[in-house]
């Protein structure tokens, strides 16, 4: 093949031309199979990070499951252990309420029945008192009411008399 | 004026109120024209109503009844509080009885108190007496 001016003029350029050429398509292959291999790390990580994310997921679900599941029987046990508790202290709560009640029904019972006695002696003294009274009040009806006109006029004039004796008269 | 036929026939507090009241009566009646005064003398209690007559005939009839009222009014009260009512006899009895033994004309006011039963309770001039 026939030289070109320029190869002709400059041939030392060509060569370089040449040289660089093949070292640009070097360059290229280079940069092609790093860029595949870069491609080929991409889709690897790629991949790994997916699997690890899935790993990771799986990881997180299981924990998350057991400390649900932990939680859970934690939770079980504190409420079955609260409710115990609760039901003892519901327990103490109703046998105090019950002694307190009972204690103060029975000073209630103790006070009703004393007032209750009071108020039966009272009244059974009142009633003593009416029917002495009543009893009396008869009997002086029915003395007076039997009483002679004699014993009416010997009553009076002897306490005229008596007054007389005593001065009671005296300022008449 | 003698105003004792009068006065003797008074035995209770409660006669001589109503002769009190009888008199008042008339005496309002004096200057009153018509009968009125007749008619109001005529109401007086047959056991004043003579001696009273005589008396208003021989003296000036405002004074005998003045005069009369204030007797009256000045007749001592002695309270006597029994258990019973003692028969109207026995009360004559008991003022006979006082003026007999004090020699004063009074009047008696009986007032009934059951719980006194046999005792009997005198009361004349702001005194007292339980027998």
């Amino acid at each position: 093949m026939a030289k070109s001016f320029l190869e002709e003029l400059l041939p030392h350029q060509v060569n370089q031309q040449k040289e660089l050429l093949k070292a640009h398509e070097k360059a290229q292959k280079i940069i092609e199979r790093a860029s595949k291999k870069a491609n080929q790390i991409l889709i690897q990580s790629n991949f790994f990070h997916k699997s690890l994310k899935e790993s990771l997921r799986q990881e997180l679900k299981d924990a998350i499951g057991k400390s649900v599941q932990t939680y859970q029987k934690e939770l079980e046990t504190g409420i079955k252990k609260s409710l115990v508790d609760l039901q003892e202290i519901i327990k103490k709560q109703l046998k105090d309420n019950q002694e307190f009640l009972q204690s103060k029904t029975k000073e209630q019972m103790t006070l009703i029945e004393k007032d209750l006695l009071d108020y039966k002696q009272q009244k059974k003294l009142e009633i003593d008192k009416l029917m002495e009274i009543e009893i009396r009040k008869l009997v002086t009806d029915n003395f007076i009411k039997s009483m002679p006109e004699s014993m009416k006029e010997k009553l009076i004039f002897e306490a005229l008399e008596s007054a007389k004796k005593d001065g009671f008269f005296t300022n008449y | 004026m003698d105003f004792s036929p009068i006065i003797k026939q008074l035995v209770t507090v409660d006669q001589a109120n109503d002769l009190l009241s009888e008199l008042e009566n008339l005496s309002k009646s004096i200057y009153l024209t018509g009968n009125k005064f007749s008619g109001n003398l005529k109401k007086i209690d047959i056991r004043y109503y003579n001696a009273l007559f005589g008396l208003l005939e021989k003296n000036d009839k405002k004074e005998v009844l003045k005069k009369l009222i204030e007797e009256i009014k000045k007749l001592p009260i002695v309270n006597v509080n029994l258990s019973f009512y003692p028969s109207f006899q026995l009360v004559e009895k008991m003022s006979d009885w006082l003026e007999e033994s004090i020699g004063k004309k009074g009047l008696i006011f009986i007032k009934n108190k059951q719980e006194l039963f046999t005792k009997v309770e005198l009361e004349y001039n702001g005194s007292y007496i339980k027998c």
